[in-house]
This record gives C-alpha cells, sequence and structure tokens, in this order.
C-alpha cells in the first residue's frame, strides 16, 4: 500500500458536491468515474486506477465545501514509483522520452492506440 | 441476469465491476454496504422493464439519485442499484404555465442554472446542490425558502414513476410518492412548478443574548413579507466577519431590507452559503438535522453551543443542520436523546432510509404499510428501509 501524504481527505465526509462540476464525472455518469469516490478511497489509502481519470481541473477543490485537495497528480506520482502504471502513461513517457511527444512518432496516415480506464 | 439486464438497457448501461460495486456502496454516511449490480436506464420505459424483471424473480432493488443522503436509504447490501444518473434531461418548458418536466436525475443545481436563461427558477433552493430532482421528490426535500413557500411537494404537479410491480404512472396523485423515499416506486420525471426569479432585500441582525435573537425571530416569523430567515452561531458568524454574535439573515419578498442592490444580495447570500465551508473546513465532519419545536428552539442552540456542536438553519421553520467534530461521534447518541426530550426529531429533511428508522411514528409505518400493499406488494424497492415489511 502507497502512503497517502494528503491527511485533509480524513475530513471528506462524501457530501458528493465535488462531483457536481467534475468534467470526467459530466461525460462519464458515474460514481466511480467522480471525485467523491476518488476521496473515498484516498481515505482508505487506496490507490486504484480511477485517479488516472482526472484533468487536474480543480473543480472539485472549488467546490468542496471542506476544501479538501484530492492531490491526484501525487497519488499517480506515488502509484508510478510503485509500479502501478497504466499502459496508456507507460507509453506517453516512452513516447516523451523518444519522440518529445505523447503520441509517439507523427508519420502520415499513423493510428494511435486509444486507452480507457 | 446480467445479460437479460443488459438486453434491457444496454450492456454499457450495466455494471458488475469491482470498482462499480464499491463506488455505489456508500452515501453521505459511514455506512458501506455492497450491491450486486449497478443498472443506469436512460429512459422510463427502461426503467419499467428493469422492474418487471427484478419483480418477477423478487430481486431487491435500491433507488438512486446522486447518493447526496446522509441516512443510508440509497444504499443496499446485495441489491441491484437503479441509478437515476442518466436520466438527466429537461423534457418540456412551458413559461406560459410556469410548468416544466425534468428527468429524475438532474440536479437542482442545473435544473436552476438551465432556467435561468428564461428567468425562472425551481424555488425550493437546498443547501446540497448536487441532488437530483428525483431524491428531492422523493424526500420532499426542504430549504430555507420553504418558510414562505412551502417543502418540494407544493411545486410538483405530477410525476412519473414506476412501482414495485413494473406499472407506470403519471399522475397527480402525488402524495403516494413524493416524501416515500422510493418504497413505492421509482421517479422518473417530474412536473414542476417554476417562478420568475424573485426580488428580494436582505437584513442582518446580530445578537449578544439568545432569548433577544428568539424575540426578533418571534416577530419576524409571523411577518408575510418574510422569505426566510437565517440562523447562525456565534462562532460560524465570527468566521463569516461578523462580531462574535448570533447572527440572523432576514431576506424579504419587499424592499424593506437595508439591502436591496442586486450585486450586493449576490455577495451577501453568497457569504451566508458559505457559513457550511467555514464549518466543514475547520474541521466539523458528521451533519445532522435536528428539527424542533419553535419553543425549544433556545434550548437546542445553548445545547449546541454547551458541546461544541456547531449550528446554522432555517430558524423560522425550527429546520436546523448541527456539525460534530469526528472526535465527537460519541456526542450523536448523546445529542439523539436529547432531541428526544425536547420533542425535536431526526430524518426530516435528510429522510429515514436506515439511520432513522427509530424517528419513525407507528401512524407513519402504517402508512408506509398501506403504499408497499398497494405499489410494492413483494418488497423489492428499498426493501429495508424506514420499515419493516414482511
Ligand atoms: C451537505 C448536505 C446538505 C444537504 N442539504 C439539504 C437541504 O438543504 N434540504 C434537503 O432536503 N436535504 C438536504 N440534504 C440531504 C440530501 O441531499 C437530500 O436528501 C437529497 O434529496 C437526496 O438526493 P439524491 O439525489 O442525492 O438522492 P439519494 O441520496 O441518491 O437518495 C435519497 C433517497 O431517495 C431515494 N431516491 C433517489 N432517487 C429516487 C428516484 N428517482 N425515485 C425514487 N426514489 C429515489 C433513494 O432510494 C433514497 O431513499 C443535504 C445533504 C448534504 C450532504
Ligand atoms: S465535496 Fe469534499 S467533502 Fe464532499 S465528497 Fe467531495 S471531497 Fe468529500
Ligand atoms: S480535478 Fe480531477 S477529479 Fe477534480 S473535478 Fe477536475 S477532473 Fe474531476
Amino acid at each position: 500500500m502507497i502512503e497517502n501524504k494528503n491527511q485533509t481527505v480524513v475530513n471528506c465526509n462524501l457530501c458528493g458536491i465535488c462531483n457536481l462540476n467534475c468534467p470526467i464525472y459530466s461525460v462519464l455518469q458515474k460514481e466511480s468515474a467522480g471525485p467523491r469516490f476518488k476521496a473515498f478511497l484516498a481515505k482508505k489509502k487506496e490507490h486504484k486506477d480511477v485517479f488516472w481519470l482526472c484533468t487536474n481541473c480543480g473543480a472539485c477543490l472549488q467546490d468542496c465545501p471542506a476544501r479538501i485537495d484530492l492531490c491526484c497528480l501525487e497519488i499517480r506520482r506515488q502509484m508510478v514509483a510503485a509500479g502501478k502504471e497504466l499502459p496508456a502513461n507507460k507509453s506517453m513517457r516512452a513516447n516523451f522520452q523518444k519522440f518529445n511527444n505523447p503520441l509517439g512518432e507523427l508519420k502520415k496516415g499513423k493510428k494511435f492506440t486509444k486507452y480507457y480506464t | 441476469m446480467n445479460k437479460r439486464i443488459a438486453s434491457i438497457v444496454g450492456a454499457e448501461n450495466v455494471s458488475d465491476s469491482a470498482i462499480d460495486i464499491e463506488a455505489y456502496s456508500y452515501c453521505c454516511s459511514e455506512r458501506e454496504l455492497k450491491p450486486s449490480l449497478v443498472i443506469w436506464p436512460r429512459n422510463a420505459e427502461q426503467a419499467q422493464r428493469m422492474l418487471l424483471f427484478a419483480n418477477q424473480g423478487r430481486t431487491p432493488v435500491v433507488l438512486r439519485g446522486k447518493g447526496t443522503t446522509t441516512s443510508e436509504g440509497c444504499i443496499a447490501d446485495n441489491a441491484l442499484v437503479l441509478s437515476s444518473e442518466r436520466m438527466n434531461k429537461i423534457t418540456f418548458v412551458d413559461l406560459n404555465n410556469k410548468l416544466v418536466e425534468v428527468e429524475a436525475g438532474m440536479s437542482i443545481h442545473d435544473l436552476n442554472n438551465s432556467l435561468r436563461s428564461v428567468n425562472v427558477m425551481f424555488p425550493v433552493v437546498p443547501l446540497n446542490p448536487g441532488q437530483t430532482i428525483g431524491g428531492m421528490v422523493a424526500l420532499n426535500a426542504l430549504s430555507k425558502q420553504s418558510q414562505l413557500i412551502g417543502r418540494v411537494n407544493e411545486w410538483v404537479e405530477k410525476v412519473e414513476f414506476v412501482d414495485g410491480t413494473g406499472k407506470s404512472f403519471f399522475t397527480k396523485k402525488k402524495e403516494d410518492v413524493v416524501g416515500r423515499e422510493g418504497l413505492s416506486g421509482f421517479i422518473t420525471k417530474a412536473q414542476l412548478r417554476v417562478v420568475d426569479i424573485p426580488s428580494i432585500s436582505l437584513e442582518f441582525f446580530h445578537f449578544n443574548e439568545l432569548t433577544d435573537l428568539l424575540n426578533q425571530v418571534r416577530l419576524l416569523r409571523k411577518d408575510k413579507e418574510v422569505y426566510f430567515l437565517e440562523f447562525f452561531d456565534r462562532k460560524t458568524s465570527n468566521e463569516m466577519g461578523f462580531e462574535l454574535k448570533y447572527s440572523l439573515m432576514a431576506a424579504y419578498t419587499s424592499f424593506r431590507g437595508k439591502i436591496k442592490n442586486a450585486q450586493e444580495i449576490k455577495e451577501w447570500l453568497d457569504k451566508a452559503d458559505s457559513a457550511v465551508v467555514f464549518i466543514r473546513s475547520s474541521g466539523y465532519y458528521y451533519m445532522e438535522d435536528p428539527f424542533v419545536s419553535f419553543e425549544k428552539a433556545y434550548d437546542l442552540i445553548e445545547w449546541c453551543e454547551k458541546h461544541d456542536v456547531r449550528l446554522q438553519g432555517h430558524i423560522g421553520l425550527g429546520a436546523f443542520y448541527a456539525y460534530f467534530q469526528k472526535k465527537d461521534r460519541d456526542l450523536l447518541d448523546t445529542f439523539s436523546s436529547f432531541l428526544r426530550r425536547t420533542g425535536g426529531k431526526l430524518g426530516d429533511v435528510f429522510g429515514t432510509g436506515i439511520k432513522n428508522k427509530l424517528w419513525v411514528s407507528q401512524e407513519k409505518k402504517k402508512e408506509f404499510i398501506k403504499l408497499k400493499e398497494e405499489y410494492d406488494y413483494n418488497n423489492i424497492l428499498n426493501p429495508d428501509k424506514i420499515i419493516n415489511y414482511r
């Protein structure tokens, strides 16, 4: 289990207000895609793949009455360090190192793999 | 079963993945109950076919909006979750008659945001903007405006719902479903009355003495021009930028209040709404919904102050929100006993669900049993909520 440094999340009482303006929740329309579920998991220090479902826009922090910062980026950093990385992220990092862009070699007509969590 | 359900709602609208099961195991409470499957019907017809199918197999179904209730009404072990989240459209607007029809899964925030462009609004605006219209109808929601305009039931013209046998209704006989916490049917759509965005004025009063505050409230409660009255305890008032005194915000339907300018009014209303932010961000965690008679408001405020419990709320209605720190979990039982002694209750705003079952009167239980017999005799809908039926 990865140590979660974000202590403020213990004050989350799962009110759900943060789901309201989350762009990911708005598109996927399911609880598992929204920030409240991330807070639920972060409280238990369970870092699962859903932490990659985040644009880091900060709308959840702005709406949260308890001003809880989910620190998704930091959690993702820890997940990478612990080898818990999604294929999409792995290939994006490799592409950056090799081609200086996240999509890989840019060739006319080349199809890119789509990744979903 | 999964395949059969997928044939009704489409494979993308049903899930038994571990992640979805976990995500639908909680609401705004500490209890976790794991369902067996999550289903997001897209329309009333799919919901109807789903409930017909569930009733045939006597499969328990728990109904859910956005899961913001604190009373554990939308979670259940081993049940199918029927979520309204993907039924979230406004289907009809009649501005001449001030009527809108809206699917159950739309949040009150999104509804009023959309209606703002045509200068109307749904007037019952609760503290939690995320709650769905279906959830608000199922719980007969209350807000600060309810002092003048009543609860949600006053603003519902017709309700479309599917009962526990899979039968559909679009009816004006709303009392069978409004405030029934999903025990009689899954609400799929509501026809609501809306109003022009009202012009109001505001005034703040501050008091050192509780008796002075209550005398002012006594006067204003009888006043026909008063729209709502909001109370803030001393610490919260102080955090909001006032002196360490009890504060009362009075909103008037006339221009009698000292604050009349629209921009200023907005800023002050935002400030009042931020009370919950001050309270929650300073570590207050549990939230209860004490309801007391006006005569007992003094005792409630005094009790909360003595025990360092934060209090704000709709004092003209006797409906408050009390916030407890995490370390004070044990105080919740003492608080319930105190409320019983004062003749108050819990769950009148946040619902009965599982958590507040002990507050249901015998008379109410009989009403629910009658409803079950009429609409859900196999007791598949929210089976362990409010009453123990069959
Ligand atoms: C911070 C905070 C502030 C709140 N402020 C208020 C307030 O001001 N006023 C107020 O009234 N409440 C308030 N609540 C309580 C809560 O938001 C309401 O009870 C709300 O109506 C629940 O809506 P929901 O969509 O989240 O429903 P859920 O929480 O998903 O469900 C609540 C209940 O309604 C039933 N239900 C949900 N959808 C349907 C449907 N389509 N058909 C049939 N039954 C259904 C469920 O089975 C359950 O019993 C607050 C809660 C929080 C956490
Ligand atoms: S808004 Fe804040 S307190 Fe509420 S569920 Fe989200 S993170 Fe938790
Ligand atoms: S920061 Fe991430 S979780 Fe929060 S609202 Fe934005 S996308 Fe959603």
